[in-house]
């Protein structure tokens, strides 16, 4: 899901962000501070967590987008630093490297998940069981994950989304049409953002424990690798990429010390044989008669 | 100057440093009349044209752009992207910029933005699939679809733009400036690296779109044969100022155009000089 909502500012937009994370730990930390002082439930918190996000990404976006390329990247990374090191040294609110623990678990339309009396499973009538909180937060991930990939292929065939990739393809000719080239780079961040909000408040919910250390610039270059990986702009290669690296650590899990250099050289490998990624090649969001790919030598990265 | 202006340009100049690229510039595009603006290359025709569409401010000067209904714009005052929301010039470039990973009929898609956003909601409408939006994009893709059959590109609309001819890529590039429903059309050097065959069709085109649309054309061009052909009024750049103008035969003539374009040793311009005052 992570990899999805990036998608929306790397694949689509063309703009490099290294300091994705940032918009996660938001997330997460507007979850848990708002569950814990204000005893909010997680279906308020998590259109909350997501604004705020989106909040934070134009704000970020609004001094930061006239750069490009490489400068963007930069200054993105140094983003994703300076939010983890404000939680840290927050201790007040955030409880710095300690974290906040005791994040309430998120509830079926107000029915928690509980062994008592008034917890889902004594209502339904069956034995109370742990896996039963684990099946449903997959049905959540899921379902907001699948949330992403529709609202992200929605966007794609609106204007606004065909504006993000002619911005990625030639930012002049977007200008020379009428396109308003700030706001509509703002949005995507602000859209990458808020899918990033989204993740932080389920990652919260689901460990119950939120630390600094969570949201490191080692999460960041892993969603982007992600993306990367994928093929920018492709929703199907993305979720196959994230398959693949999620997968892929846990199967080399055994090598112990090795299980990096198996991963550098398979990301070697693969940038030598798909340097666009596994599927580099777009889809058109608009056709008249069918629709045919097009291959990835025509289609631009973007430089920000 | 007479008649009526749809785009008058007064005293326009434009340095870049010490370099003075336009010069005291004025003259003015009549309405529904197609104007070319010709000159040896280095005249300063680009500036003036990015001037106009607002990618560069001009050092002074005033431009501006009187619509049907009488409403006036100062062009100086818009910066880029409002030239062509509200001011309605669209443009095409020297070296074609199209969206090549996207379809023809995307880079016309892209062209109706600023349209099917307010007809989408700002995305909100279009979302949830309003019936509304739904119409609305019908609606610009039928209007795409027009422009394709124009240029004679129906049946590439699903090809990537960057896999097109050439001489294809600079029509959908006229096109995708059409599809933003302009009141005034600025086209630069668009006859480039077309031959023959290609260069009359675009005439042709040119004249089709001056009358069925009624938009008011200024080109820049160096093919002569397109320029004679299809302009009603010619102005002549050279080294940033304006040396002549008047109807395509008046400009033929002219002995200043002549030297600018030809050269001359000293004697003979100094001849054309006092001839021509």
């Amino acid at each position: 899901m992570l990899g999805w909502g990036l998608n929306v500012v790397v694949g689509l937009a063309g703009l490099l962000d290294l300091g994705y994370v940032a918009f996660y730990a938001v997330g997460a930390y507007s979850y848990a501070l708002l569950a814990t002082n204000f005893g909010l439930s997680f279906w308020v918190c998590l259109p909350l967590a997501g604004i705020l996000a989106a909040f934070w990404g134009v704000l970020l976006g609004f001094p930061v987008l006239r750069l490009r390329g490489d400068y963007l990247a930069i200054v993105t990374l140094a983003f994703g630093e300076i939010i983890r090191l404000v939680i840290i040294n927050w201790q007040s609110l955030t409880g710095g490297p300690n974290g906040v623990s005791g994040i309430p678990r998120p509830t079926l339309f107000g029915i928690p998940l509980t062994p008592g009396d008034d917890g889902l499973a004594a209502k339904l009538g069956i034995e109370f069981s742990p896996t039963h909180r684990i099946v449903f937060l997959f049905y959540l991930i899921l379902a907001l994950a699948l949330l992403t990939n529709w609202v992200t292929i929605r966007l794609r065939r609106l204007p606004i989304g065909r504006a993000w990739e002619a911005l990625r393809e030639d930012e002049v000719a977007c200008r020379a049409l009428g396109i308003n080239t700030t706001t509509t780079k703002l949005t995507a961040f602000a859209t990458g953002a808020m899918f990033g909000g989204f993740a932080g408040a389920f990652f919260a919910t689901r460990q119950g424990f939120i630390s600094p250390e969570s949201f490191t610039f080692q999460e960041s270059a892993l969603v982007l690798a992600i993306v990367v990986l994928g093929g920018m702009g492709s929703q199907l290669g993305v979720a196959l990429a994230a398959l693949a690296m999620i997968g892929g650590f846990e199967l080399f899990r055994g090598l112990d010390q090795y299980r990096m250099l198996v991963f550098g050289i398979a990301m070697v490998v693969l940038m030598i044989w798909r340097p666009r990624g596994l599927i580099g090649h777009r889809a058109p969001t608009v056709f008249l008669e069918r629709s045919q790919a097009i291959s990835s030598d025509l289609v631009k990265e973007g430089h920000g | 100057m007479s008649g009526d202006h749809i785009l008058s340009v007064d005293h326009l100049s434009m340095r870049f440093g010490g370099i003075v690229a336009v010069n005291d510039l004025s003259f003015g595009a009549e309405r529904r009349k197609i104007t070319a603006l010709i000159g040896p290359n280095g005249a300063g025709k680009t500036t003036v044209f990015n001037c106009i569409t607002g990618f560069y401010k001009p050092t002074s000067g005033t431009m501006q752009i009187t619509h049907d209904d009488g409403r006036s714009i100062q062009l100086e005052r818009l910066n880029d992207f409002r030239i062509s929301k509200q001011a309605r010039i669209a443009r095409t470039f020297q070296n074609i910029r199209l969206f090549p990973g996207m379809t023809a009929l995307e880079n016309l898609m892209v062209a109706q933005h600023n349209a099917l956003m307010r007809a989408s909601g700002l995305t909100f409408l279009g979302l949830i699939g309003a019936p509304s939006w739904r119409s609305a994009e019908k609606h610009a893709i039928d209007l795409a679809r027009t422009w394709l059959e124009r240029i004679g590109l129906l049946d590439r609309a699903d090809d990537a733009a960057g896999n097109l001819p050439y001489g294809d890529q600079r029509r959908l590039e006229i096109a995708r400036a059409m599809c933003t429903e302009p009141a005034l059309l600025c086209l630069d050097e668009p006859a480039a690296g077309l031959n023959a065959r290609e260069s009359a069709g675009l005439s042709e085109l040119l004249l089709s779109i001056r009358a069925g649309q009624g938009t008011s054309i200024l080109l820049i061009e160096h093919d002569m044969s397109v320029v004679m052909e299809i302009s009603d009024h010619v102005v002549v750049m050279d080294y940033g100022v304006k040396i002549a103008e008047g109807t395509p035969q008046e400009v033929r003539d002219d002995p200043k155009v002549i030297a600018a374009y030809l050269g001359t040793d000293e004697e003979e311009a100094i001849a054309v000089m006092e001839s021509g005052t």
